[in-house]
């Protein structure tokens, strides 16, 4: 059965490390600086829900930070234009590219993190190719401005993302597709056997990757003022961390929203608390590593996998 | 120096739920062919992996030349001059012969890890001419025929003999249970000539192939070793009644049902056909019958009834169910149309170990407990317990992993999850009683009768003839791909002989 | 004491699906006709730019063509093992970027007063061996998938390259390594030479040593790989390491070429090289294809860049089509392979 990470860990970790550095730097764990901090995950919080759909199935998405960046470049520039319609435009278009991701991996069988590494090429290629640089968002900002804000003291942008994580975690919860979702990453050929539209259900989860992964480049935006080709590159492997970490296993099946927002917090805390205890920026990416190939080893049920490659 | 190539004593096995072997004993003399045969599930499969190496038994011992090899360790087997052919080939597709049939032990060949091609491809070239073959030792695995593959196959067994003092111990396993006429025959001559060479264990479900190559046979049912024949001597009628064996019990007793069931027709089958596997199925399920499907591994039962559910594309033909033409493209458009299927595979195919008995159950038809787009959990739990009760599920509650059950249990799940819906039209049961105790098959025998009364349609595999005429009204057997025989199982009831004759 | 469990030994006794194995012809036929396909394409390539602009075909972009092929060939001759065996590497940018830093700090630079010559491209070649081995040591000890393991271990090497550069790309000062780096021998750059002598290397590895004929092993079937006593894990390793490797070396020559060691100096490298590699030919699912298909890969891709700048065509748009490259030429090799029942996550 599950290899044993019990269930409360994450939250422990999280909370020596908010104590760890709360005790080197005590203005850490002022209101202000946890604003911040909120402030701060909310990007990664969006991708990690979309990440954790995904995952439960037992795949995973590598193409998500390209799609949020691709959704940057296209929102800076039809916002100004076309307003709420346009982000209605880009948010169904990143939705469409998940879908398509998901419809491929179905119908050619190709293990996901294929199609969506081949994906994170292609559409990052395309983002590129749109914009070379950052385009500075004026007109039409309004329409993802309102994410910078902040409602009773609490930025609007995780408002926002933990909502979403909400709303997505209560859907999976109380609803046959969250149950398909289980059972296919549990035993799909069982959910096979009993009828389950394994195909549709892996499709529906790609496209909700998608549409997250848009959403998130709305907040980047909002956040940036500006859409970015390369906006979300630094993100793909911290939303990966912070699924992992939270307790959800990349073999499928365990873990969930819940977890995530746990995992995502202390990728957060990480974040910034590396900034502020004066460690150099440099060990972010050694400590994200470290910490997805732990929480990986940890967590992977290897009951299932007969031969790693 | 004993007279003793290999044996084994006092062997047992047991996985989850079934005794796989049950203190086994036999031994083989050098140059001599030992036959083993038996129906499936008789253990001889298990027997063979465990004399080789790949299974760790839980009692017994193996002793190879009067010295003992560790039990459950296959490079010692190996070292010992035991070696397997499979009946999937275990042969490499992407490299020549000569590195499969000298893999992992190429030898002087390969020296500081370098490859002396020309030696390697002699040395493969004697194995092969100790087989009177023909194949190149250079050739690309994956551009020879099945055939060809299956003498490579043999001449990498074969490679053993170099490695060690005295003749090899060969296994095989069903080695021409995918081949045609000819090429059986070029097989058998090989096994004959091996003869020569090597103590051999021949396993084969074809009593004739059996009674053609081997000295003796040793004749296998569920998980013991029954008899011991000479081959010259034997009786094909007693080796086949050997093969049975008795089990008549009480609980398998046909019941005197008087009242005619037959209703309308559930399923239908056109002239189904699908290359290879199975040809020209046509017959016809009808509500409250039970046709139960009697044959061998490769009769293509299986494979029938799994096309009907969707599991795999049959090539061509028709599929009726309630009289309307159906084509499925997967297993959720069958059971959308109301079919049902009890696999013999539970614990990948049946259900999702790691959920709970309650989600398990639901899993097939959600939308029974759905109320709009969400779950009610309040109705869940209540239809789940009134189906543990009704089927007498012994779960200490229904948010227990369904993994912990026992196995009887687990099929009564499995049932459930057909069952709890509106009545399903038709009901696929593959080995419904496999592993399952004594008391657990009566259980679930007296479910199965009881839906048959409901006016469901059932279509059966059974592990044994017994089951098998016990349970249906009409049998089908099959053989080859081909149905070659029609039974209706009123009384008297056909007689286990009568069937094995046109399986076999 | 080794036991395989009865789920292994199970899907070897058990009867083979029917479309396996049976009819060999038409199989044999469509991949003889596979195996020469990316080699005529490069064929029409060429003569398709020539064509389309003589100065395609000139002596001084056919140099500038070979120079660009260098360190992409020597990439894609580490990746190929890794592949072959059904693996793969994702952290060759990071470990290039980390081997870049040593070397570049080893060799006569503006930071240190070391000057060790030819033993910092030792050094830089090893380290790169080093991540390489810890990337084996991730999936076969730990049991960690590949693509996850070396995703993180990217991370760790260019974060462990940001470390070490501190934000200031030390610059290289040994003029002789520079030179030798730009120049080229009868018209061949230096860096070409070394490339094709690696892809020979290669080569001879993949034929002739138990190393190369086992990663074909391993790739075709781990079970059948086991049963017969081959020591898979090992050569896991063996075949990340020199990955690594061929990573370390390639970064420290391009370090020499550019003049300063550099944390991005891999950038991009990675999703050409898999290209490169499934274009050639080398299936991702292993055991098939080989050091000689993934360098016909590379000069595709080499060719197909260079004549898009020449045709006009943004140099940005190369990732998409990267992309979407990998993505037909993975559908395609297994589009034979898809069935009901199977379950790919």
């Amino acid at each position: 059965m599950r290899a044993a990470l019990p269930a409360l860990a994450p939250s422990v970790v999280l909370a020596a490390l908010l104590l760890g550095i709360g005790v080197f730097e005590p203005s850490f764990l002022s209101a202000y600086s946890l604003r911040v901090l909120m402030g701060e995950s909310s990007p990664i919080l969006l991708l990690a829900v979309a990440q954790t759909t995904v995952i439960m199935l037992g795949g995973i998405d590598l193409s998500v930070a390209a799609v949020t960046s691709l959704a940057s470049v296209l929102l800076a520039l039809i916002l100004p234009g076309f307003g709420v319609w346009g982000l209605a435009l880009v948010l169904l278009l990143t939705t469409a590219i998940g879908a398509l991701q998901g419809y491929i991996h179905v119908i050619a069988q190709l293990p996901s993190f294929v199609v969506t590494l081949a994906g994170m090429g292609l559409w990052a290629g395309i983002a590129l190719s749109i914009a070379q640089t950052t385009i500075p968002v004026t007109r039409g900002y309004s329409v993802v401005g309102w994410m910078q804000g902040s409602l009773l003291g609490i930025p609007t942008s995780f408002v926002f993302a933990a909502g979403v994580a909400l709303l997505i975690w209560l859907a999976l919860r109380q609803s046959a597709l969250g149950r398909y979702v289980q059972a296919i990453g549990l035993g799909e050929t069982a959910a096979l056997f009993s009828g389950v539209r394994v195909d549709r259900v892996k499709i529906a989860t790609f496209a909700l990757s998608g549409l997250l992964a848009g959403a998130t480049g709305a907040a980047l935006v909002a956040r940036t003022y500006s859409g970015n080709p390369s906006a979300a590159n630094s993100l793909l492997l911290p939303s990966i961390a912070a699924v992992v970490v939270g307790g959800t296993a990349i073999t499928g099946g365990f873990g969930g929203i819940g977890r995530t927002i746990i995992g995502v917090l202390i990728i957060s805390v990480l974040r910034v608390g590396i900034a502020i205890v004066g460690i150099d920026p440099g060990y972010e990416p050694l400590a994200y590593g470290l910490v997805v190939i732990c929480a990986v080893a940890l967590t992977m049920d290897r009951t299932r996998i007969a031969v790693v490659k | 120096m004993s007279d003793v190539a290999i044996s084994v004593a006092g062997l047992s096995k047991r996985y989850p739920g079934i005794q796989a072997l049950d203190d086994v004993s036999l031994d083989v003399r050098p140059y001599e062919v030992v036959g083993l045969i038996g129906e499936n599930g008789s253990g001889k499969s298990t027997l063979l992996k465990i004399m080789a190496g790949l299974v760790k038994p839980d009692d017994g011992k193996i002793l190879v030349r009067d010295k003992p090899v560790m039990p459950g360790d296959f490079l010692a087997a190996a070292r010992a001059g035991v070696g397997m052919v499979f009946q999937e080939q275990s042969l490499l597709l992407n490299i020549t012969v000569a590195e499969n049939i000298l893999l992992g032990c190429e030898g002087d060949a390969v020296r500081f890890g370098l490859y002396d091609w020309k030696k390697l491809n002699s040395l493969a070239r004697r194995q092969l001419d100790k087989l009177g073959c023909d194949i190149p030792s250079d050739a690309n695995t994956g551009s020879l025929s099945f055939a060809q593959r299956q003498m490579v196959e043999l001449a990498k067994v074969l490679a053993i003999e170099d490695r060690i003092e005295g003749a090899p111990i060969i296994l095989l396993d069903e080695p021409t249970s995918v081949l045609d006429a000819e090429e059986i025959d070029t097989v058998l001559t090989q096994v004959e000539r091996l003869r020569q060479r090597a103590s051999i264990v021949f396993v084969s479900h074809r009593l004739d192939e059996v009674l053609r190559v081997s000295d003796r046979i040793y004749v296998m049912t569920n998980g013991r070793c029954v008899a011991e024949r000479d081959a010259k001597h034997a009786n094909v009628a007693e080796l086949q009644r050997l093969m049975l064996g008795q089990q008549l019990t009480d609980e398998y007793r046909r019941e005197g049902e008087s009242h005619v069931r037959v209703g309308q027709v559930r399923l239908s089958l056109r002239n189904l056909s699908s290359p290879s596997r199975y040809e020209g199925i046509s017959f016809d399920v009808r509500a409250g019958e039970i046709v139960g499907l009697a044959g061998v591994e490769g009769s293509g039962r299986e494979a029938v009834c799994r096309a009907v559910f969707g599991a795999d594309g049959p090539g061509s033909g028709e599929i009726l169910i309630d009289g309307r033409e159906i084509r499925v493209s997967g297993p959720a458009e069958a059971v959308d149309l109301g079919v049902g299927y009890v696999p013999s595979e539970r614990r990948v195919e049946g259900l999702v170990t790691s959920m709970s008995v309650r989600e398990n159950m639901t899993l097939a038809h959600i939308d029974v407990v759905g109320r709009g787009p969400l779950l009610d959990f309040g109705r869940e739990r209540s239809m789940v317990t009134k189906w543990i009760d009704r089927l007498r599920v012994r779960t200490p509650s229904v948010d227990t992993l369904a993994g912990q059950l026992s196995g009887g249990n687990q099929q009564k799940v499995v049932l459930a999850k057909w069952l709890i819906a509106e009545r399903p039209r038709l009901l696929i049961l593959d080995h419904p009683l496999r592993g399952l105790d004594v008391g657990a098959k009566a259980e679930i025998f007296a479910r199965v009768r009881e839906l048959a009364r409901d006016g469901i349609g059932i279509l059966l595999i059974a592990d044994t003839l017994e089951e098998l005429i016990a349970l249906s009204d009409t049998i089908l057997v099959m053989r080859d791909g081909a149905i070659t025989a029609r039974f209706d199982a009123g009384a008297p009831p056909p007689t286990s002989l009568e069937i094995l004759e046109h399986m076999i | 004491m080794t036991e395989i469990d009865r789920e292994r030994t199970d899907a070897l006794t058990r009867p083979k699906l029917a479309f396996f194995g049976r009819d060999v012809g038409a199989a044999e036929i469509r991949r003889h006709l596979l195996a020469w396909a990316p080699a005529v394409a490069l064929v029409v390539l060429c003569v398709g730019f020539a064509i389309g602009d003589p100065q395609f075909a000139s002596t001084t972009n056919l140099r500038a063509l070979a120079s660009q092929a260098a360190v992409p060939l020597i990439l894609a001759t580490g990746m190929t093992f890794i592949i072959l065996q059904g693996s793969i590497d994702l952290s060759v940018e990071g470990v290039m970027g980390a081997s870049s830093l040593a070397f570049a700090l080893l060799i006569h630079n503006s930071r240190t007063g070391l000057d060790l010559g030819i033993v910092a491209l030792i050094g830089g070649t090893l380290l790169g061996a080093c991540f390489g081995a810890a990337n084996g040591i991730l999936v076969t000890r730990l049991k960690i998938p590949s693509f996850m393991a070396t995703l993180g271990m990217w991370s760790i090497s260019g974060g462990i390259a940001m470390l070490i550069s501190g934000g200031q790309p030390p610059q290289i000062r040994d003029m002789a390594m520079r030179m030798w780096a730009l120049g080229d021998t009868i018209g061949v750059p230096h860096l070409t030479m070394v490339a094709v002598i690696f892809v020979a290397i290669g080569y001879v590895l993949q034929s002739y040593t138990r190393f190369g004929r086992y990663s074909y092993v391993v790739g075709g079937s781990e079970e059948i790989a086991l049963l017969s006593g081959v020591a898979v894990n090992r050569h896991k390793i063996l075949a990340f390491t020199f990955g690594g490797l061929a990573a370390g070396l390639a970064a420290a020559l391009e370090s020499s070429r550019l003049g300063l060691g550099h944390t991005e100096i891999g950038a991009d490298q990675m999703f050409l090289t898999l290209t490169a590699v499934v274009i050639g030919g080398t299936s991702l699912s292993g055991g098939r294809g080989g050091v000689i298909q993934s360098a016909i890969g590379v000069l595709i891709l080499t060719v197909l860049a260079n004549g898009m700048i020449f045709v006009g065509v943004t140099p940005y748009l190369q990732k998409a089509v990267q992309g979407l490259i990998v993505l037909i030429a993975v559908v395609a090799a297994t589009w034979h392979l898809r069935h009901r029942l199977r379950v790919v996550k």
